[in-house]
Formats: C-alpha cells, structure tokens, sequence
C-alpha cells in the first residue's frame, strides 16, 4: 500500500435541475475536480461512478462508462460500485485501492444523480416477492422512508427526554451553515418556530427536519504522491477509507426492514459505526483528533444520535452539546459544515462524494465563511441501503 | 366491513386460516433465530447449520417505538379510504422486532405499551374485504 492524495475536488451545485442531464452535471462536477487537479481530461487512469441508487443495481445514478463515452475517448479503466446511499463512499473507497496498489496514478471518483420528486419509491420493475422486506414495507403497511427516521427519533425522546425544539434546533444549525455554502441548495436561514411549524410528516420530524431529494453531481480525483507535488496544492492525504457492511443484532430501524433480531451487545447503525472505528484505526487516530465531520444527516436525528454512536459523546449528550454551540463552527465538534444534506437534499449517488469534497475544502483552507479554523484532520460518515457504511479520514 | 370473502394483502406473509391470524416466517433449527418475513437461510455468523424452518409468530410483545405517518405513501399502498395512520415497531417473542400498523388512537399509543397481533381492512368491494397485519392493545384475554 502506498499513500494516497486528493489531487482535486469539484461539484455540480445542488437543486432541481431539469434541463440538466446526468451526464452535463457529471462533466460540471469533474471538470472542476480536474481543474483543481491541473490535469485534463486524457490524463485520467480510471473513473469509478457510483452508479446505484437501490440494492440489485436498480435504479442507477451514472455510469463510469456513459461520462467517458461523452468526453473523453482514451481507453481508461471504469469501473461502476453500487451502495446505494454510500455508492459515493464505496466508489472513493474503490478509486484509493487503485491508487494505493501502485497500478494507477490517477483515478477519478464520480456521482452524478438526478432524483425522481417526493418520497423516494420502490424501484421499478422490481419484482413482487413476499419474502422481499421492500416490497412488505410498501404493500403490507405503506413505510415511508421518513416513517423508519421518525421510530428512531420517537424512541431517542423516551430514551433520553430529547425536546421536539431539540430536533428543530439541529435542523436551524444544518441551515445556518449551508446558508454559507454555495453549492447547498436551501440557503435560506430558519428559526426553531418555522421548523416546528412546517407540516408534520412522520411524528415527531416535520417536514423542515427531514433531507429532500435533490440533483446533483461531485467528484474526488485521487493521486499519488508524486501527482500530489506536481498538482502543487496542500497536500492533503486520505488517511483512511473503510468501507463496512451490518452485524446481525443491529438494533436500528433499518429501511426498508419488516423484521429485525436486535440482539444485546452489538452497536446501533453498525455498518457506519464498524466503517467509522475501522476508519480511525487505520489512521491511527480517536475521536479526540477529528477537527470536523460531515454526516448523513437525513433527519435532525441523525445529528444527535450518530456523534454519540461514534463515540464522540455518551448516549444522550449531543441535545448539550447541539444547545451549547459545540456542533457548529468553532465548537467543539462542528457537524456538516457544509450544511449537511438537510441543506443540499439527497441526490443519492452523489451524497458521499459532496461529503468528501467538503472535507478537502476545509482542510485546504478554502471553505469560506463556513472554514472550521485550523482544520487538519476531516472524517466523513454515510449510510447506504442494503447495509452499507463507509467513512473516510483526509488530514492535511 | 361488506365482503363475504377476507384475503391477506401478502399471502405468503399473513396467516388467516386458524382463529387468530398469525405473521409467517422461519426459525433456524440450530441456533433458534426467528425471522420474519421468511428466510432462505439463517443469518446468525455464530450459526453454523444455518437451516430454517417455517414458522407462525402470533405476535404478542411491546411497542418499541411508533409514528404516525401523516403523508400518503407510494400507490402500491391501498389504503381506502385514506386518513393518516400509526406504525409501530414491536418487540415479540424470541427476540424479534416487527413492523406494523398500530390500530388504535394516536393519543394513546405510548412506548412499551403491550400488543397483539390482528389485522386491518385495508380495502373492500361487495366480494372481497383486504387485510394487512396490524398491532391492537393486549388486554390480556387468549387471542
């Protein structure tokens, strides 16, 4: 194994982009990775797409294969990771073992999506099979994905007394701080009385506490070393990246599950909380070293609830920490700087990229009104359907 | 409800053929893991045998945690009349947590509160009434 860097970052903006194809974000998104990389586009060894949005490979994002046939016609390697949620993830993930094997300089890591309005549905053309949780969810009881959310939210209200104007408040800071991010889509700031006020999805989330869907497109090139010094930027290097899949006995409210075997002993979310602590003992570091992270915020809930699953705060202390400014910037661990995708709404494939392109632009230094001061060492935690975890650590 | 004939939303999933209705499943015959809906193999990575055998959950256990879903989900969901509705995660037995309708007044479903199982009326026509799984408070009289 040989060390890893990130040679360039770039982004489509998030929103809803009609006129706009898969592949015309994607170019947008790598365009701007290259640029930042000071490489053209035949300068590219690989491209790996994070290119499913659903388990079976249903439903996809794009295809390494359809960007080069629109751009760039010089035979490179490319390969297409499904991982739904954490395609992006899986997809970077993929790209640094082709760096670090010595078998590539260059490889582009890519998700561009464009997501169909409203509640993310069943795949179609999925088949009808009773054994199948999915098809259940929807036939036998209608389960929205914000239904599983709000069960999770519900039960951490009982647990640990956290306040409906808790939740609200995570909501209010992921605002504030994709209201200093160019590429978040809900730039606008709120108050705790307009969440509360927006309309009740799924009790206790309203409808201000739950990620939209959005179009998107984003894109990590990754390098060598020595492509790192010839980029001439900071060089900033992929500590980590860990890819993991769930225990038997996770106690979550796993979309899309009917039926699940908690078991005593074995985390909550265990497929990003193995990814995260692998992650941290690849890089050799602890909760103590992070300067930031960026989440997979798809409810106010996740911003409470997974700090604590990492390990950075006892069971029931990020409602504290959130209510005393030690979530946002210059606290003490700011969560989603970038606003997190309850400022961007998902665009799914894409999701973990535009995590990873934010960790790079605090640790270069170029993160705007929004730069964590003196950011050195930047993880990344996202969740996929079909059990899916990742993080990755970059440290400058 | 009007129809003369009653048909679960899944048959494979729903059991309707003895008194009380009952959730299908499996049970692996090594380690004794009980599933729902049913399994192809046991999941257990402790388990070595791994083989399963059908099972019927009765479904009695405690809420674990609840919505109300106030938005109308995807069509494959035939709700009718719609109106909005409780769902709810509950513990059984063996160690199992499933998912379902919670068929009682939002305002008095509380966490850990005791359930059993029945089934709800999705939809009916003059030949036919619907039903889904569903989740009623036990009040302790055999189901």
């Amino acid at each position: 194994m040989r060390s890893v860097y990130v040679l360039g970052v770039g982004a489509h903006p998030w929103g809803k982009w009609p006129e706009t194809t898969q592949v015309e974000l994607a170019i947008h998104a790598v365009k701007a990775a290259l640029g930042e990389a000071a490489l053209e586009w035949r300068d590219l060894q690989g491209l790996v797409a994070a290119s499913s949005r659903f388990e079976g490979g249903m439903g996809w994002g794009l295809h390494a294969n359809e960007l080069t046939q629109a751009v760039s016609e010089h035979g490179l390697a490319c390969i297409n990771v499904g991982g739904a949620c954490a395609a992006g993830a899986v997809a970077l993930h993929t790209a640094h073992m082709l760096i670090a094997s010595g078998q590539y300089d260059t490889v582009a890591a890519m998700g561009a999506e464009r997501m169909p309005k409203g509640f993310i549905p069943r795949p179609p053309g999925s088949a009808d099979d009773p054994a199948d949780h999915d098809f259940l969810r929807w036939k036998t009881m209608g389960a929205t994905n914000p239904a599983y959310w709000a069960m999770e939210a519900r039960r951490r209200m009982h647990d640990h007394g956290t306040a409906a104007e808790t939740y609200a408040a995570a909501s209010v800071m992921m605002r504030r701080h994709g209201a200093l991010n160019p590429y978040a889509r809900f730039r606008t700031l709120s108050t705790v009385d307009e969440v509360m006020a927006s309309p009740m999805v799924s009790d206790p989330l309203h409808l201000l506490e739950i990620c939209a869907v959005s179009d998107g497109a984003a894109a990590v090139i990754l390098g060598s070393e020595d492509q790192a010094r010839r980029a001439g930027g900071p060089m900033i290097e992929v500590a980590a990246s860990a890819i993991a899949t769930g225990r038997f006995g996770d106690s979550a409210a796993r979309i899309p599950t009917v039926g699940a075997t908690p078991r005593p002993g074995v985390s909550h979310t265990s497929e990003v909380v193995s990814a995260v602590h692998r992650a941290w003992a690849l890089a050799g570091i602890g909760a103590d070293d992070i300067d930031l992270v960026e989440i997979a915020d798809n409810t106010a809930w996740h911003i409470l609830a997974w700090p604590e699953l990492f390990g950075f705060f006892e069971p029931g202390h990020a409602d504290e920490m959130l209510l005393s400014g030690e979530l946002t910037l210059g606290g003490r661990l700011p969560v989603n700087p970038s606003g997190g995708f309850l400022s961007f709404g998902e665009a799914t494939t894409a999701q973990a990229l535009m995590q990873v392109c934010e960790l790079a632009w605090q640790l270069q230094g170029r993160a705007g009104e929004r730069q964590v001061e003196g950011a050195r060492i930047a993880m990344s935690a996202v969740l996929g359907l079909g059990a899916n975890g990742a993080s990755i650590v970059l440290k400058r | 409800m009007t129809g003369s004939a009653i048909t679960a939303v899944v048959a494979e999933s729903l059991a309707l053929d003895e008194a009380a209705p009952a959730l299908l499943g499996a049970r692996c015959g090594d380690c004794g893991s009980l599933y729902h809906p049913r399994v192809v193999s046991c999941r257990n990575p402790e388990c070595k045998d791994k083989h399963v055998v059908p099972a019927r959950i009765t479904g009695r256990g405690r809420l674990y945690s609840f919505t109300i879903q106030r938005y109308r989900p995807p069509a494959l969901f035939a709700l009718e009349p719609w109106r909005p509705y409780a769902l709810g995660l509950v513990d059984v037995e063996d160690g199992l947590r499933v998912m379902g309708i919670v068929d009682a007044p939002p305002d008095d479903i509380r966490i850990g509160m005791p359930l059993r199982l029945s089934t709800l009326v999705l939809n009916d026509d003059a030949e036919t009434a619907v039903v889904t799984h569903s989740f009623v408070l036990d009040d302790g009289a055999d189901a």
